[in-house]
């Protein structure tokens, strides 16, 4: 089963790393990959997948490498992103003014090579078009991290790896400042191990995070086939 | 070195009286806005073209006078003949003609070029071993003056060791000028006791600097040499000493010359219109060829590409002569000479676009140049990461070709305290217009603890949010703690109880926007107290209580 679905994915992609440790050692081989899709699901705004997100992109630029964001919505806010660690001499910020714009931009980012990272936030993409776009990223050896609302969990996925991003209430602290959590559920990867569907609990903050010996899986995947 | 300055009294009538003949003999009034509001004359003469339009204000109007004032004088002496003609000064177009004049000026020496001036009407050459090419110094000035007047101009001209010398002596009224030899040469070595007696305005220093020296009786350039330096650099400082040296010849200054750019253009127009569009596209695809071959020769390529179709005109067009025609440019991000590129980006662009009518010629031209970066031939076949600048280049062209200008932008921070207004756009292609923007010095006093030492505002992450309304929404606070911070909220139909909250954070800012937007200056003053919520389901969101009215807004989501 590996073997077959990583056969197509060209030897020399390299690995980047999700930005949280915890993740890459779910993850097979270590991380993501160049040339593929990374989804992201939320059911709500301010969940903190556009945070995560950000990190794998800060890790698959490295130091020189450029993200693309496709910015359809015209909320992407680069003062943010830049406490995030991101680069702003390095980064290009698309705006399209429609649908079909924003996938040709994504598509054209994903494919020229030229950026390392492209994110994006589409929210309809059918089968045809999200195929169109992973070929796209496998040619340009460009990681495309798509944030995406949790109705497409309803939907087929050429994304080699999809998670689900929900937040968790804080837990209060010592010093009265409570500590960002999210907890993530890996509901694809392409290769993956035996174990389906893992889950986590990250800490935003200081990137530390654990794996939940959990018991309610089925209630994910039931949401998923749904 | 010597310099030959010639100076074009009156320059926009003049240019005026060339670009409008039928203006010929009428009374002209130019005017610009002035800075204290409403109009005034800049120039003006009773009789266009006829004279010296210098002694031809025998109207009574003087630049400066306000236009109203003017046009009736001008109105009450004029009557008889026509109607006084008022026009808005162009200093724009009065500067590109100078320049063309500099650059027919080349005739007589290699290096001409225009005066420094916010408003120039002098042109400058250096003249340096040239005047035997024409028999002597006398008779270079003579050449020039007559070749002026074949172009219907009038002009003094002056020659001396320095600009600065050169400049002061022809606009020195001291100078008996007749029509034969409108010219004054001061002899090499000379320059200093020649401009002893000139006053201290002939050397272009500030207005305020002149009436100090003034109040102080010293009014000619001669007292001014024979004053101690230190005590002229520390009473008036670098500018006044700077003109003085420049003028007798202590401190270099330089002809900005300026050659006009070789054309890059071709056309081709069709003995019967063009209806099909791969075949418009494949004279356009020639033309490109023929645009860029000689550039490429000079190892140069194209920034920005102006195509133009001409449309067959219809019937009715055809009565009113007017033509129909529709322009479009590419603009690239990095030089490029290569015809299938243009070509492909070319494609890209007319896609998008609806031709009127079948197409009688086609203009290509390239109007913004630069050098072509050479590249070491890859070696291999295989791809390597040097290839990442070029395709990312490549990239912006193609998205912004099609996205428009503003749709790939770079990101500046400006150090503004107002969420909406701490990044700006920076445009990647026609980047002669756009600079980065100069961050503004003034800066709320509240928000000082944020500016970090290069003057912008830097925060931790989940500071400020990753997705932020352009527009704050008008939320609906239903309880607040004793605090004053909020403990749940209603916003787009959807209830949010909140577990946390930080803050609050008070941002007041955008006082000094009011002199800019009058009408909305009640807006552009924000007091605001931000505060960084948590719901009860864990997500974060950024809301603020308007301070002015006491409604709150969502402005941003910690995504």
């Amino acid at each position: 089963m590996r073997q077959c679905e990583t056969a197509r994915r060209p030897n020399t992609t390299a690995v980047v790393s999700t930005g949280y440790g915890v993740l890459d050692r779910f993850l097979p081989q270590g991380g993501l990959h160049r040339g593929t899709l990374v989804e992201w699901l939320a059911r709500e705004g301010g969940s903190g997948a556009t945070r995560l997100a950000l990190a794998a992109a800060k890790e698959a630029c490295g130091e020189t490498g450029t993200l693309v964001v496709v910015d359809r919505r015209r909320t992407f806010y680069p003062l943010a992103a830049a406490a995030c660690g991101i680069d702003l001499s390095r980064l290009l910020v698309v705006r399209p003014q429609h649908d079909r714009d924003e996938s040709w931009a994504i598509d054209q980012a994903l494919r020229s090579g030229g950026a390392r990272a492209v994110l994006a936030w589409p929210e309809k993409l059918d089968d045809h078009l999200f195929r169109r776009l992973q070929l796209a990223a496998e040619a340009g050896e460009t990681l495309g991290l798509l944030l995406r609302p949790a109705r497409a969990l309803a939907e087929p996925s050429w994304a080699e790896v999809r998670w689900l991003v929900e937040p968790l209430s804080s837990l209060p602290s010592p010093e009265g400042i409570a500590s960002r959590r999210v907890k993530l559920s890996l509901l694809r990867s392409a290769g993956g191990a035996a174990i389906r569907c893992p889950q986590f609990v990250l800490n935003l903050d200081d990137r530390s995070g654990y794996r939940i010996e959990s018991q309610n899986i089925s209630k994910v995947r039931r949401q998923k086939t749904a | 070195m010597r310099v030959l300055c010639i100076w074009i009294p009156d320059w926009p009538l003049q240019r005026l009286a060339i670009a409008r003949p039928d203006l010929h003999g009428r009374t002209v009034v130019l005017y610009e806005a002035s800075p204290q509001g409403g109009l005034k004359v800049v120039a003006a003469t009773a009789a266009l073209g006829v004279g010296d339009h210098a002694a031809n204000i025998t109207t009574g109007i003087y630049p400066g006078m306000p236009l109203a004032e003017a046009a009736a004088l001008a109105a009450a002496q004029q009557a008889v003949h026509s109607e006084p003609h008022l026009e808005p000064a162009d200093f724009e177009a009065d500067r590109l003609a100078l320049e063309q004049l500099a650059e027919w000026c080349h005739c007589f020496s290699p290096i001409a070029g225009v005066e420094d001036a916010p408003r120039p009407d002098c042109l400058l050459l250096d003249v340096t071993g040239l005047s035997s090419l024409f028999g002597g110094e006398l008779a270079l000035t003579g050449e020039v003056v007559r070749a002026f007047a074949e172009r219907g101009l009038s002009v003094r001209v002056a020659l001396a060791d320095t600009i600065g010398a050169a400049w002061a002596t022809v606009h020195s009224e001291t100078l008996e000028m007749d029509e034969i030899a409108p010219a004054h040469i001061i002899p090499p070595g000379e320059t200093l006791s020649a401009l002893a007696p000139l006053p201290i305005g002939y050397l272009r220093v500030a207005e305020e600097t002149i009436a100090l020296l003034a109040t102080l009786g010293i009014t000619r350039i001669g007292q001014l040499a024979a004053l101690p330096r230190s005590a002229l650099l520390a009473r008036f400082g670098p500018q006044l000493l700077r003109r003085l040296d420049q003028a007798i010849g202590r401190a270099p200054e330089t002809i900005e010359t300026r050659h006009a750019p070789p054309e890059y253009a071709a056309d081709v127009t069709f003995e019967a219109p063009l209806a099909n569009r791969e075949a418009i596209e494949h004279v356009l695809g020639q033309l490109i060829a023929q645009v860029t071959e000689p550039l490429a020769r000079r190892r140069e390529g194209v920034l920005r590409l102006v195509c133009r179709l001409k449309h067959e005109r219809a019937f009715e067009d055809r009565k009113t002569e007017k033509s129909s025609s529709f322009a479009f440019t590419l603009g690239l991000f990095r030089p490029s000479a290569s015809p299938g590129y243009l070509r492909d980006l070319l494609r890209l662009r007319l896609e998008s676009v609806r031709l009127a009518g079948p197409v009688t010629s086609v203009h290509v031209e390239a109007t913004s140049i630069g050098p072509l970066e050479l590249r070491q031939q890859a070696m291999f076949d295989g791809e390597t990461n040097e290839d990442q600048p070029r395709r990312l280049a490549e990239l912006v062209d193609r998205l912004s070709n099609r996205l428009g200008r503003g749709g790939v932008v770079r990101v500046a921070l400006l150090p503004d305290a107002q969420p909406e207004y701490t990044c700006v756009d920076v445009p990647l292609i026609d980047r002669s217009t756009s600079s980065p923007p100069k961050p503004s010095a003034k800066k709320s006093k509240k928000n000082r603890a944020h500016i970090s030492r290069y003057g912008l505002l830097s925060f931790a992450a989940d500071e400020r949010p990753l997705w932020l309304l352009p527009q704050p929404a008008r939320i609906e606070v239903v309880a607040v703690t004793p605090g004053g911070a909020p403990r749940q909220f209603r916003w787009a139909g959807r209830s949010y109880a909140i577990s946390y909250a930080w803050g609050p954070e008070r941002i007041e800012t955008g006082w000094w926007r009011t002199a800019r937007h009058d009408r909305e200056s009640r807006k552009t003053f924000v007091r605001r107290d931000y505060y960084r919520v948590e719901t009860t389901s864990g997500a974060r969101f950024w809301i603020f209580r308007n301070l002015a009215d006491r409604q709150w807004f969502l402005q941003g989501m910690f995504d």
